[in-house]
């Protein structure tokens, strides 16, 4: 999902390219690495619809994420911090902050701000689940992409998931 | 039997396990395809059809009784024996479990959390024995004209569930099993205070001292405690028709100002009281004693 998250800024690398490779090499990887995480987001979506893998996810509080855009966008300006990469000490210093930027929105939990869901009409929400009086009950926030404007405490969504953190909406 | 839920209609199905660590009990959802889905739901109708084909009408949890195999029990699920089931009812959000199925050592049930249309739930709990045994072994399948070993652990589920809950009642096939899900050991343990207060303000003529510092370490004594509660055995009970069904029943109390139980005797006298140890004289000379280990009273 993060690969995913950043695939414009994939795509922005292969436009502008790397003089240190041949065109078609930069292209061909930026592509890829932009393309695959993607197809592989749309299939982990529709194993989930084709298994019924749904949770029904109690809404104690949610968090509109609309701000995160800022650090996403900043994130995907990466390509053009320097007029150009001619030598490779500074693609090794690109290198190293695309790393950066993956192990952060991974930790962050920005992975979900994604191209494809924004394309859908998709909104997300950081989920708080509510604190009930039972000792069993969750503690852990998730993420949940629907196409709602808002949330409301005690909504009940049902939703397929993505992973252990990460739910979408069931359309209804 | 009024079970307040729809079974009629789909509903959406979660499943789950419960761990018993040493650090407590946890409980986290597992996802499951479509067709373990359809099977949970097929198992909770199954122990619909159980509830229905019981021949009596259901009687109340009597944590005293020694459970049968089979037999369909009713707790409302705001008493204090069932608060164990209700804290897992009540759960507004499951977290996912993660070990599952690396590690199945302290899985010790399995469970179905039923939705319906309109938000209500209905809660299927099974103890994990047969669940987790085949894991344990090595299977085989047919693949073509051949067996072969089958690389992934498997799991059984049962046909029926142990215990039903809906917003208002419990609902047990399985009393055994009810008592370990629902830890009724702790429950009455905790409860023995409460209960001994309330049995002594019905009857305060019983020295309830040395009884209850007996029930603390003793789940049995704490169980008659616990079923002469909520059984209301206590009630409108005469200082001298006990003290003569005591006699009767070879108990040596010591009837002073108070009743006066010695602690070997705690077991006998609770039972005198919570009607379960009793006499039948039906050869002369020679009245014959037993304890039962479940009873039900008869409507006349």
């Amino acid at each position: 999902m993060v690969l995913s998250s950043i695939a414009p800024l994939f795509i922005l690398w292969g436009i502008r390219g790397i003089d240190l490779l041949p065109w078609w090499c930069v292209a061909l990887a930026a592509f890829s690495l932009a393309i695959l995480p993607t197809v592989g987001l749309i299939a982990r979506e529709a194993i989930a619809v084709r298994d019924g893998d749904t949770a029904v996810l109690a809404i104690g509080a949610a968090e509109d994420r609309r701000g995160d855009i800022i650090a996403y966008l900043l994130a995907l300006l990466l390509p053009f911090y320097r007029d150009a990469i001619d030598s490779w000490r500074e693609f090794g210093a690109m290198a190293a902050a695309l790393v950066v930027i993956v192990v952060l929105f991974y930790r962050l939990s920005y992975h979900y701000i994604n191209l494809l869901f924004a394309i859908r009409g998709y909104r997300v929400f950081m989920v708080h689940p509510p604190l009930g009086d039972s000792d069993y009950g969750s503690v852990q926030s998730f993420t949940l992409i629907t196409q709602r404007g808002g949330l409301r405490p005690n909504d009940k969504i049902l939703a397929y998931r993505l992973s252990d953190t990460v739910y979408i909406e069931k359309p209804s | 039997m009024t079970i307040h839920f729809n079974l009629d209609l789909p509903p959406i199905v979660e499943f789950g396990v419960g761990r018993d660590a040493s650090d407590g009990r946890s409980f986290g959802l597992v996802s499951v395809r479509d067709d373990v889905q359809d099977e949970l739901f097929s198992m909770a109708k199954e122990t619909l059809r159980q509830i229905d084909q019981a021949e009596e009408p259901p009687a109340a949890y009597d944590p005293a009784n020694v459970p049968s195999t089979f037999e369909y029990l009713q707790l409302p699920i705001h008493d204090v024996m069932a608060s164990e089931i209700q804290a897992i009812f009540n759960v507004p959000a499951f977290d996912r479990d993660a070990s599952f199925p690396n590690d199945l050592s302290d899985v010790f049930c399995y469970f179905a959390l039923f939705t319906s249309q309109d938000g209500s739930r209905l809660l299927c709990l099974r103890r994990a024995a047969q669940f987790k045994s085949l894991a344990k072994k090595k299977a085989a399948s047919l693949r073509g004209d051949a067996l072969q070993l089958v690389p992934d652990p498997l799991f059984q589920l049962n046909n029926e569930f142990d215990v039903l809950v809906d917003h208002e009642t419990v609902h047990i096939i399985h009393p055994k099993s009810f008592s370990a899900l629902a830890r009724i050991d702790v429950a009455t343990a905790e409860t023995v205070s409460k209960n001994v207060k309330a049995i002594r303000e019905q009857c305060p003529y019983v020295r309830w001292s040395n009884i209850e510092k007996h029930a603390i370490s003793k789940p049995s004594i704490a169980r008659l405690l616990a079923s002469i509660r909520s059984s209301r055995h206590a009630e409108n009970v005469d200082r001298d028709l006990l003290v003569g069904a005591c006699i009767r029943a070879e108990v040596p109390i010591q009837d002073g100002e108070q009743i006066a139980v010695p602690d070997n005797d705690i077991k006998e006298f609770l039972e005198v009281l919570n009607r379960r140890l009793y006499e039948v004289d039906l050869v002369p000379s020679h009245p014959e004693f037993y304890v039962a280990s479940n009873r039900r009273q008869l409507g006349r």
